[in-house]
């Protein structure tokens, strides 16, 4: 990452490829369309490039910066079409409802799994099933704990706890995979 | 706000979903210098992160790379600023209070700082050629990001991030109106239509549109809602140049190539942007 802060496209290259992989599919959870996702993934990249002084080493892995501009981009683009299409249609067409599509994508190339990545998806088993929905729904349809709450028709202290409970148990998984410091 | 009621909106917080006014006070006590909730809301993030990584990875079209590296080549690299990765987006929806961007409130203080910036720079290194022209490259990074910081505020305020909107205006001689754009980013022809009638059973509406010549450039099929209202969002690589006109067909067979069914509404379209 330093070299690309020095402007080195070579490095920026090898970035792109080594992490190119991950932001796609984050990008493509919550898009599902390739071409948005697409788009989102340009956003990133060209962020990354243009202003590489943003990720600060002291606070996390480049990895966690990556994957967290990645959601936020991808969100904020989800949001502003699907306010977009509400605003056009008056809401009178019903938007795609994704929540029980996720599980049924099936993405065109998939790739090798690495190591961690397996690390990753079993700390995330672990998670039980009420609090895995709820952080599901959090982070990739980007819903507040309030429309959480509402969607799952439980109480808003109830939602709050799961997901309070389940990101502790995930920085518990963190420890078990030896993260933080910098990745580039 | 204190710490307690600070590390109980760090969840929302670490996926974007507080109020305006909860993420400001949030924003507020961190930026005040509280460690523990700083390291709160980096640990929180780390772990949410594991729920993007643990998604099967997927490569995109090797086309977008290609597309990319040619775009980074004439993109320049920009000073780094002071907000950090995971508030950068808090922050700036926080600049804006959900309000409507109006460059006008904005352009005074832009102007103002970037003179003083400018002059300060200037006066400061005077005796050096280089120097003076490291500053004016300086002013003009600081000019080009401060734009693109209103850039992005509005589209927030307005649009998808980073969308390149192109309006396509609609005159017609019948009592139809339509809106009808076109998202460069995401490849998308929205439309909207209304004074269109219901279709027959067993037949569908569908939008051509045409060049000059009235030859057909692309047909795609529209959704009748209510109320004599059609819509579409129409995924479409690129959109034409010679667009003159639009019609409304109702199709009884799928996937027709040209207009063939009863032509219910024709309108010119110009391009506005």
């Amino acid at each position: 990452m330093a070299a690309v802060s020095d402007g080195d496209k070579t490095a920026f290259t090898q970035l792109y490829d080594r992490h190119v992989p991950m932001v796609y599919a984050l990008c493509l959870k919550i898009m599902r369309r390739e071409s948005d996702a697409e788009a989102v993934v340009s956003d990133v990249f060209l962020e990354v490039w243009r202003k590489p002084g943003n990720f600060d080493t002291s606070r996390g892995s480049f990895r966690t910066y990556l994957l967290t501009l990645t959601r936020s981009r991808a969100i904020d683009r989800w949001r502003a079409a699907a306010t977009r299409l509400k605003k056009t249609l008056e809401a009178s067409v019903a938007v795609e409802s994704r929540s029980h599509q996720f599980e049924e994508f099936e993405p065109s190339h998939v790739v090798q799994t690495r190591e961690r990545s397996v690390a990753v998806r079993e700390a995330i088993q672990q998670l039980d099933e009420p609090q895995r929905e709820t952080l599901r729904l959090a982070y990739f349809e980007g819903l507040t704990h309030r429309e959480i709450s509402e969607r799952l028709d439980m109480p808003l202290g109830t939602v709050k706890t799961r997901i309070r409970h389940g990101l502790q148990r995930l920085r518990l998984s963190l420890s078990a995979l030896g993260e933080s410091g910098g990745l580039s | 706000m204190d710490c307690h009621k600070a590390i109980e909106l760090v969840p929302e917080y670490v996926v974007d979903t507080l109020s305006s006014e909860d993420r400001a006070a949030l924003q507020r006590h961190l930026d005040e210098g509280c460690q523990r909730c700083r390291q709160e809301l980096d640990e929180q993030a780390e772990a949410a992160s594991l729920l993007g990584e643990a998604l099967h990875p997927v490569n995109p079209r090797a086309e977008l790379r290609a597309k990319l590296l040619e775009q980074i080549d004439s993109e320049p690299q920009l000073p780094t600023t002071e907000i950090a990765p995971s508030t950068r987006q808090h922050e700036s929806k926080a600049n804006t209070g959900d309000k409507p961007f109006r460059l006008i409130d904005c352009f005074p203080f832009v102007a103002a700082s970037l003179l003083a910036v400018a002059a300060g720079s200037l006066l400061a290194n005077v005796a050096n050629r280089q120097s003076v022209d490291d500053s004016l490259v300086q002013v003009e990074l600081q000019l080009k990001e401060q734009w693109q910081r209103r850039i992005i505020a509005a589209e927030q305020a307005f649009g998808p991030p980073r969308a390149q909107i192109v309006g396509l205006n609609a005159t017609s001689e019948q009592q139809f109106q339509a809106a009808i754009f076109y998202d460069r980013i995401a490849k998308q022809l929205h439309v909207m239509a209304s004074q269109v009638p219901p279709p027959p059973a067993g037949q569908h509406p569908y939008l051509w549109l045409l060049d000059p010549e009235g030859r057909v450039l692309t047909g795609n099929p529209l959704k009748y809602i209510d109320f004599n209202r059609a819509a579409a969002i129409v995924d479409l690589p690129s959109l034409p140049k010679n667009i003159a006109g639009a019609l409304i067909t109702y199709e009884s067979s799928g996937n027709p190539s040209e207009p063939r069914g009863t032509v219910v509404r024709r309108t010119t379209l110009k391009q506005t942007s």
